[in-house]
C-alpha cells in the first residue's frame, strides 16, 4: 500500500465496546431471555418439523451467581457453530429453517452480552461435538471479531467416538453476571414475571409438547379458547398474504376479565403481542372502511369490553417476511402484511363489541328476559384449534321490540323546598321522579277519569 | 416478644431515639407499651376513620403521640423520614395492594436501622377453588404470587406462609431497586427477624425485621438477634405462638416452677397446655391492665 492510499483509507469500522452497548440497549432481560428459549424451540422444529415436541425440554436455572439453560432440542453442529451462529447478523449462505422464530442472527449474542462477562456454550448433534468459552472482558481488548472453539470433534472422528455422545442438544452458562442482573436474578418476584412471561411467549410450545421448566417448575399454560355454543360463534378466518404468508384470525368472545382481554399477536408460533387494547390492534379506530364504504367507529378499549379476545397467527417460512420487530417484543406497525391484516382484525371487532353493548345493557334492572346473558352462560370454551371457519360472528338476536308506546311529555318544576319534602315524606317516595310522576297520578285519578 | 426484640435495637442505636408509627386504633396499646418499656418518645399513630376524629383525640393515652387521619399510603409519604423508624403496620384485613404500596413507600424512605413490622390476617378464603384468584384480586398486580402457589396450598396456614413470601419478595425488590442508585457501600439488605403464626379468631401473620445498609452491617450483628431470642425467624419456618387458657391460680402455681429443666406439673391442666405456657411465659401478661384515674 503506498504512503498516499494509506493516507486516503478511512476507518469505519465498530468499535466492540460500542457494538455490545448498542445491541443491548434496546431489550429487557426477560426478553432476551426469551430469545435463548426461541434458539431452543427452533432447534426443535428442526428435529421435529411434524410440530410434535414430546419429549423434547428446555431446562432453565437462573440464581444471582449462574445462568444456564440446557436442552436436547437437537443440538447445534460444529459447522454451524464455525460459520454462521456467532456471527452478528445473518450472513448469506446459511441454512435457513423454515418457520423458525430467529432470523435476524442477533438474539444468542445480545443474550450472553446482556446477562453476564462469561459464557460457555457446549453441544452435540448427530455429527459433531464442541464446547467453547468467551471472556467478554478479554474479547474487548483483541482487534479480531473470532472466538475459538476449547474442544471440537466432527466429521470422522465424531463417528469413531459416536458412542460418548448419544444425547444431542446444548448447554449455555453465562456467568461473572453483571451486578444488576445478579440482583435481578436473586429476587423472586422476577423468577415469577419470567415464568409467567416465558409461558406465554412459548404457549403454542407447550402446547405441542415441549416441556420448560425454570428453576425445577415446569412451565405451564392454558390453550386460548373462545366461547362457543349453537347461539355463539366465533369468528375464524383464513387467509394468504404476499411474501408466503399464511394468517388466521380468531375473534370472540371468553370470561370477563380486563387482564387478558384484547387482541394477541402470534408470528411462527412465538406470541409477540399479549392482551393488546391499544391503537396498534385496532381500538379508537374511525378510519376504516366496512363492505358498505361506511365508516366505522370502533371505541377506546373499556373494560365492557373485559369479554373480548382476538388471536392472529401470522405464518411464514421466511420469519423476515413476518410482521415483528427484532426484539419480537411488538408488531411493525409499518408492515404491509399486519396493515393488511389489522383491516380485517378492525372489521372483525365491530359486531362483538355490538354484542358486548347489547349484553352489558341487558345488566339494567328492568330487563326481564337476557336471551345473551344465557347464550354466553351456556357456552364452552373451546380451544381455538377446535373451531370451524366462520367469516361472521354468530349471536343470538334479539327482537327488538318496538312496542307500541304511547308518545310520552316531559314535565319538570321546581317547588319551594319545604313544601316539595313534605311532599316526598307524605308519599314515601324514593326519588323526587317519584315525587312528580305519584302527585300526577294521583291528580289524574282524582280528576280525569270519570 | 416484639418489645423484647425491639429493645436489642440498641446495639444499633440507642432504641429511645427511634420514632414509634403504627395503627394506634382507639387502644393504642403498642403506643403505651413501646413508651413504657423503650423509653420511645416520637411516636406518630395513623387513623384512616377521620369521622371519629374527637374519639381517637380523647383516647390518646400520651402527649408525645401525634394522630395523623387518612390511608396509611397517603400519610405515610408526608412523615418525617431522616430519624430510624419502628413501622408497625397492623393491618385489619388480609394482604392487599396497600400493604404492598406501604412496603415501597417504607423502602424507599427508611433510614439505615429502621424496622418493618406487618401483621396481616392470614385466614384461607372459604371458597377452596378461589383462592388464588382472590388473592390475585386482592393484590392487583399480576407475578406476586409464586407458580407454586395452589388453592390447595393456601388452606390451613398456607395463607399465612404465602403471604410472608410475598411481603419478603415486595421487600426484597423494592430495596434490590433502591440500591441501583446507591453506592456499593450504601446498599441495603432487609434481615428477617420476625415469623410469628397465631391465631385469635382468625388465622394471623406477623412479620418483619430491620433494614440496614452494608456499611452498618457491624451494628445490626451486634444486636444478636437470633442469638439471643429463641422466637427470631430468618426464614420461612413460622415461629407459632399457642396460648393456653390458665386459670391466674394456674398461672403462679406454674410461675412458681418456672423455668424449670424437668417436667413442669399442675394438678388437671392438660400437659400440652402446661407445655405451651412453658414455651412462653415470660411473654404472659401476668396481670389485667387496668388504669385508674
Amino acid at each position: 500500500m503506498t504512503d498516499q492510499g494509506s493516507k486516503l483509507r478511512i476507518d469505519a469500522s465498530p468499535t466492540k465496546d460500542f457494538f455490545i452497548s448498542m445491541i443491548v440497549r434496546d431489550i429487557e432481560l426477560v426478553d432476551a431471555v426469551a430469545d435463548l428459549v426461541d434458539n431452543c424451540v427452533d432447534g426443535a422444529r428442526r428435529i421435529r418439523p411434524d410440530g410434535n415436541f414430546k419429549k423434547l425440554f428446555v431446562n432453565l436455572d437462573v440464581s444471582k451467581i449462574e445462568f444456564r439453560i440446557e436442552d436436547n432440542c437437537g443440538g447445534i453442529s460444529a459447522e454451524t457453530a464455525r460459520e454462521y451462529a456467532f456471527r452478528f447478523g445473518r450472513p448469506k449462505g446459511f441454512p435457513s429453517l423454515p418457520h423458525s422464530i430467529g432470523q435476524f442472527g442477533i438474539g444468542m449474542k445480545r443474550a450472553f452480552f446482556k446477562i453476564g462477562s462469561k459464557f460457555t456454550v457446549e453441544s452435540t448433534t448427530s455429527v459433531s461435538y464442541f464446547s467453547m468459552t468467551v471472556d467478554v472482558d478479554q474479547w474487548r481488548r483483541k482487534e479480531e471479531w473470532e472466538f475459538t472453539f476449547d474442544e471440537l470433534v466432527e466429521g470422522e472422528e465424531f463417528l469413531k467416538k459416536r458412542k460418548e455422545f448419544t444425547q444431542t442438544g446444548t448447554l449455555v452458562s453465562v456467568t461473572d453476571l453483571h451486578p444488576g442482573v445478579s440482583s435481578e436474578f436473586a429476587l423472586e418476584n422476577f423468577i415469577t414475571r419470567l415464568q409467567d412471561k416465558l409461558a406465554s411467549k412459548h404457549q403454542n410450545s407447550l402446547n405441542n409438547g415441549l416441556q420448560i421448566t425454570v428453576n425445577h417448575t415446569p412451565l405451564k399454560f392454558l390453550p386460548a379458547t373462545l366461547h362457543k355454543s349453537k347461539a355463539l360463534q366465533p369468528i375464524f378466518e383464513s387467509f394468504k398474504l404476499p411474501g408466503g404468508i399464511k394468517v388466521s384470525l380468531y375473534a370472540g368472545v371468553a370470561d370477563s376479565d380486563p387482564n387478558s382481554a384484547g387482541w394477541y399477536i402470534f408470528c411462527n408460533g412465538r406470541l409477540i403481542l399479549e392482551a393488546d387494547q391499544s391503537e396498534k390492534t385496532g381500538w379508537g379506530e374511525t378510519k376504516i372502511a366496512d363492505s358498505r364504504a361506511k365508516k366505522m367507529k370502533i371505541p377506546y378499549y373499556h373494560n365492557q369490553f373485559a369479554r373480548f379476545r382476538g388471536y392472529v397467527f401470522f405464518d411464514a417460512d421466511n420469519p423476515a417476511a413476518l410482521p415483528w420487530t427484532t426484539t419480537k417484543t411488538d408488531v411493525d406497525l409499518n408492515s404491509p402484511a399486519f396493515q393488511a391484516t389489522r383491516q380485517k382484525m378492525v372489521l372483525a371487532m365491530r359486531p362483538i363489541i355490538d354484542f358486548l353493548n347489547d349484553l352489558d345493557a341487558e345488566r339494567a334492572p328492568e330487563k326481564n328476559s337476557k336471551p345473551l346473558t344465557a347464550a354466553v352462560d351456556a357456552a364452552r370454551s373451546v380451544p381455538l384449534v377446535k373451531l370451524k371457519l366462520s367469516k361472521t360472528f354468530i349471536s343470538p338476536k334479539v327482537a327488538v321490540i318496538k312496542a307500541v308506546e304511547a308518545p310520552m311529555q316531559k314535565i319538570s318544576y321546581e317547588k319551594p323546598e319545604k313544601e316539595a319534602k313534605l311532599v316526598r315524606k307524605t308519599l314515601k317516595a324514593r326519588s323526587w321522579h317519584e315525587v312528580g310522576e305519584k302527585t300526577f297520578e294521583y291528580y289524574f285519578k282524582a280528576e280525569c277519569t270519570p | 416478644m416484639l418489645g423484647e426484640a425491639l429493645g436489642a435495637l440498641s446495639s444499633f442505636a440507642p432504641v429511645k431515639s427511634y420514632s414509634y408509627w403504627g395503627f394506634g386504633s382507639t387502644y393504642f396499646s403498642d403506643f403505651s407499651l413501646f413508651h413504657r418499656t423503650l423509653g420511645i418518645s416520637k411516636m406518630d399513630s395513623i387513623e384512616q376513620d377521620e369521622a371519629n376524629r374527637d374519639r381517637f383525640e380523647f383516647n390518646r393515652p400520651l402527649g408525645c403521640v401525634k394522630l395523623h387521619f387518612g390511608r396509611s399510603t397517603s400519610v405515610l409519604p408526608k412523615l418525617g423520614w431522616s430519624n430510624r423508624t419502628i413501622l408497625w403496620l397492623d393491618y385489619d384485613g388480609k394482604l392487599s395492594h396497600t400493604v404492598i404500596s406501604d412496603i415501597a413507600i417504607f423502602c424507599e424512605n427508611a433510614r439505615s436501622g429502621s424496622v418493618l413490622i406487618i401483621s396481616v390476617n392470614a385466614k384461607p378464603e372459604r371458597k377452596q377453588h378461589e383462592r388464588r384468584v382472590l388473592l390475585q384480586g386482592q393484590l392487583k398486580a399480576p407475578h406476586k404470587i409464586p407458580l407454586d402457589v395452589t388453592d390447595n396450598s393456601l388452606g390451613g396456614w398456607g395463607t399465612a406462609k404465602t403471604s410472608r413470601r410475598i411481603i419478603y419478595n415486595e421487600i426484597a425488590e423494592c430495596i434490590a431497586r433502591v440500591n441501583n442508585r446507591l453506592p456499593n457501600d450504601q446498599n441495603r439488605t432487609y434481615a428477617q427477624l420476625f415469623n410469628f403464626h397465631y391465631k385469635d379468631s382468625a388465622e394471623m401473620l406477623t412479620t418483619g425485621g430491620v433494614i440496614f445498609s452494608q456499611s452498618e452491617t457491624s451494628r445490626f450483628t451486634s444486636c444478636g438477634f437470633d442469638v439471643n431470642y429463641d422466637f427470631i425467624r430468618t426464614g420461612a419456618d413460622p415461629y407459632h405462638i399457642d396460648v393456653p387458657n390458665l386459670t391466674f391460680r394456674e398461672l403462679h402455681y406454674l410461675n412458681r416452677q418456672l423455668p424449670k429443666a424437668g417436667s413442669l406439673l399442675a394438678k388437671g391442666v392438660p400437659q400440652e397446655d402446661v407445655e405451651k405456657y412453658a414455651k412462653i411465659y415470660r411473654y404472659f401478661p401476668r396481670f389485667t391492665e387496668t388504669e385508674f384515674y
